[in-house]
């Protein structure tokens, strides 16, 4: 079974009726969401293919499956793939040329995965709400980027929660889905691996002096740096002896 | 039915989205991202297309903190405009657009007019997305805010009220630990920061520590979750140090804004002389020498900066000028009435 990259790459290599059945399903599958596709029989009749054409292309036999299953859970994993790749592509775009932390662009790929969501709601909520593969890839990807040392299963879990809130009868911004996954973000990117006793009070000092020296160093000088003169004349003041 | 977005169209969507999160964790956004996002997405979908439209949104509403607010509500004005007949009433980028409007004509002068306009969007967010759906809440809370600002009595009693409507339901919707509750408390310890602001001693001790504690615990929260720089969390900073200056703590005041102001320099501004105008108020409160000199030098650019962001006469604009001349004038540490003086009209 390929990840999601080696197939996206098969599949553009792929010419000819191959390709264009192919696609013919996927946009079936994403964008006819009146149609209710249970079995594949109508879905062949709405695309025009045969059973037999069809199981070619997404039953055992298939050359490049992207995953094991009945060849219409197949078809839907790569129609998720296949409507999710724009939005990786967006994001990609996003963040070229610029250096960017890997814990904002796993917020940005759970965002950007709960837009999805809400764009093909019919499509996501298909196979209990499973995430795109590639989603999922770069999902665990960044995870491990960040330092954390969950399994692709965890990330697979993260990515489907996203999908699911997103479908939350409060109708969530994708914004708000972000928002409502953090805590559990936070807990695959970073275990916490502080002490709760008293070195949480120094810790505290030191996490408020690196925030205010950050604050200072990335505002790039010009107008800082005369108010940093002031703060430095402040602590001045405060560390003198008394008068 | 679902507007299914063509592959470019996603590509754009998500191209913005990946910028807006950027600039929500807090690195430094450059506008000018957002802008050739736009004009791409002009050249590629047209200017019409519902996903440029949502471009353009993005682009106004980055932009609109950091000029004139006539210039935000001229620009919100025409581009709603622009919306409803392209994309239709119930539509939610027409929606953000209407909202926007509201906030902007609002803050531009026309108080009355963005109260009104707000009013009726929540009416429309109720019937069209329900009473507990994430935009109506927005909406329900936008209203709140602006009437606490007009801040007739009644007002500020129907703004309670709102919020107390406004709470449960995003608790039930959304529950207690998420960002989206945290700005419907954050919005009732403004409201218990104008009411200290105006009561006597007794009533605003209660009432500032009540305050001050939430938007400490909020502050807090928000700068572990959102990032320390994050827009949200330098606001809970900001209303704690309000808080803290009407129970007289003016050094953790200093110090808190300090921060505040440092890390408006490493993201961006917004509110521009806000930060300002509450430094030179808990400097002006320590009693020092010192302090006091850095506290007229503050509160004149805070007069600066308030005076070329909003319009001649607002709130704000007097605000800055009223404490400026109380600084000036009041001999030894600025406290209590004088300052409040300048806070009430601010």
């Amino acid at each position: 079974v390929p990840d999601g990259a080696e197939w996206r790459a098969a599949l553009t290599r792929m010419r000819g009726d191959k390709k264009r059945h192919r696609v013919a399903v996927y946009e079936a599958l994403a964008y006819r969401e009146d149609r209710r596709y249970d079995s594949i029989a109508r879905l062949v009749r709405d695309v025009g293919i045969s059973d037999e054409t069809f199981s070619k292309h997404f039953g055992e036999r298939a050359k490049v499956r992207l995953m094991s299953g009945s060849s219409l859970a197949v078809a839907l994993a790569e129609t998720k793939d296949w409507t999710w790749w724009p939005y990786q592509d967006g994001l990609d775009d996003a963040e070229a040329g610029v250096r960017i932390r890997p814990y904002t662009s796993l917020q940005a790929t759970v965002r950007c995965l709960a837009q999805w969501a809400q764009d093909h709601p019919g499509l996501a909520r298909q196979c209990d709400g499973a995430p795109p593969v590639s989603a999922v890839d770069r999902t665990h990807r960044l995870l491990r980027d960040c330092g954390s040392a969950c399994g692709r299963g965890e990330a697979a879990e993260l990515a489907c929660a996203a999908v699911l809130a997103a479908a939350a009868p409060v109708r969530p911004t994708a914004l708000s889905v972000l928002n409502t996954l953090r805590p559990r973000l936070e807990r695959l990117a970073a275990p916490p691996t502080r002490d709760p006793d008293d070195a949480e009070r120094r810790a505290d000092i030191v996490a408020a002096l690196s925030d205010f020296a950050a604050n200072v160093l990335a505002s790039g000088g010009g107008e800082t740096e005369g108010e940093l003169a002031q703060v430095l004349d402040r602590l001045r003041l405060l560390l003198a002896p008394a008068r | 039915m679902t507007r299914h977005p063509t592959p470019a169209q996603a590509r754009v969507r998500a191209h913005v989205l990946g910028l807006m999160q950027q600039r929500g964790s807090g690195e430094r956004l450059d506008v000018g991202l957002l802008r050739g996002v736009l004009a791409a997405a002009r050249q590629a979908l047209g200017e019409d297309d519902p996903v440029t439209l949502e471009a353009e949104f993005r682009v106004l509403e980055a932009e609109a903190p950091l000029g004139r607010t006539a210039d935000a509500a001229a620009a919100f004005e025409s581009f709603y405009g622009r919306c409803f007949p392209l994309l239709g009433a119930s539509d939610v980028l027409t929606r953000s657009a209407a909202s926007q409007r509201a906030q902007w004509v609002r803050k531009s002068g026309d108080v009355d007019r963005g109260i009104r306009l707000y009013e009726q969007e929540l009416r429309l967010r109720e019937k069209t997305f329900g009473a507990g759906a994430y935009r109506t809440c927005v909406s329900r809370s936008n209203l709140a805010v602006a009437l606490r600002e007009r801040g007739t009595p009644a007002d500020v009693r129907r703004s309670g009220e709102l919020l107390d409507e406004d709470v449960p339901l995003r608790v039930a919707g959304f529950g207690t630990d998420h960002a989206f509750t945290w700005a419907a408390r954050m919005n009732q310890v403004y409201l218990w920061l104008h009411q200290a602001e105006r009561v006597d001693m007794s009533a605003r001790t209660a009432l500032a520590e009540a305050a001050r504690d939430v938007a400490q615990e909020i502050a807090g929260r928000r700068a572990a979750r959102l990032g320390p720089r994050n827009v949200s969390t330098l606001r809970s900073h900001r209303a704690h140090a309000r808080a803290l200056l009407l129970l007289h703590e003016h050094e953790r005041a200093v110090w808190l804004l300090w921060k505040v102001l440092t890390a408006e320099h490493a993201t961006r501004r917004v509110e521009a002389g806000r930060t300002e105008f509450y430094l030179a108020a808990a400097l002006a409160g320590t009693g020092r020498v010192e302090d006091r000199i850095a506290a007229e030098r503050m509160a004149a650019k805070a007069e600066a900066l308030t005076a070329e962001r909003l319009y001649p006469g607002a709130p704000e604009v007097r605000g800055t000028r009223a404490l400026l001349d109380a600084v000036r004038r009041t001999e030894g540490p600025l406290r209590d009435a004088p300052l409040l003086r300048a806070v009430e009209v601010a």
